[in-house]
């Protein structure tokens, strides 16, 4: 028994705290000291995404022939380095109500298309918050013949 | 708190020629500002004319409700980077 969950016990013992306010904080000690307790402090240590970065890079064997001395030959896909602030994608959500409806329909035709099926009209902030937070656990990384496409989180 | 950018690099360069441009923002930001007052000052009453008889079918309402949004996306826009390169040239936009 840890140093904590003796102090809560003592506490409950001279009722300076109820039972359910004990169990909470006994859950509390728990998943610290437990075995994911390890990964989820280093979860909360961990800063959140600043930006989101979209990179993507021509591969060697699709170059064209260099046009002239000191331009460098390029995929049709071309070099792409871009990199958003977290709080623009956020600011920018708050803009969705300046879509015209009509476009807001052909975006949303479109994405169905692809096996999307959502209103971009009702796209919701939490949904955004949810994705970055989860890009910056991980990395969307593509690998094709042509180019090598990364998206992270930073 | 978060300020609008005060600086902005350009740099674009194809075949022919190249350029790099720094602007910045935070001079030419307060002149824009003292203009778009003008112009707001001088188009007030005929935007508030406009603004009563199209009161029902109004597409500027949302675009005035989205203001401090548009605001804060401004305020929001250092740290943006673009870096584009293809056959035809390189363009780099950044904010600071």
């Amino acid at each position: 028994m840890s140093e904590n969950q003796k102090r809560i016990l003592q506490m409950l013992a001279e009722g300076k705290i109820s039972v359910e306010e004990a169990s909470r904080l006994l859950s509390l000690v728990e998943d610290e000291g437990g075995p994911g307790g390890e990964a989820a402090a280093v979860k909360k240590a961990k800063p959140a995404p600043k930006y989101l970065y979209v990179r993507v890079e021509p591969k060697e064997g699709h170059h064209h022939d260099a046009e002239h001395e000191g331009h460098h030959s390029l995929a049709e896909h071309g070099r792409v380095n871009v990199r958003i602030p977290v709080g623009l994608i956020r600011a920018g959500m708050k803009l969705k109500a300046l879509i015209p409806p009509q476009v807001a329909d052909d975006v949303n035709k479109a994405m169905k298309e692809k096996g999307i099926g959502f209103d971009i009209l009702n796209l919701k902030d939490e949904y955004v918050d949810a994705l970055i937070s989860a890009l910056s656990e991980t990395e969307i990384n593509v690998d094709s013949e042509e180019a090598e496409v990364r998206v992270y989180a930073e | 708190m978060k300020w609008p950018p005060y600086l902005l690099k350009i740099r674009f360069r194809n075949h022919r020629r190249g350029f790099a441009l720094w602007l910045p923002l935070f001079l030419i930001g307060p002149v824009v500002l003292v203009f778009l007052l003008a112009i707001v000052l001088i188009l007030l009453p005929f935007a508030l004319l406009a603004m009563l008889f199209s009161w029902r079918v109004g597409w500027w309402r949302p675009m005035l409700f989205s203001m401090p949004a548009i605001l804060r996306l401004l305020c929001h826009l250092p740290g943006l980077k673009v870096d584009v390169e293809g056959k035809e040239g390189r363009v780099y936009i950044a904010f600071f």
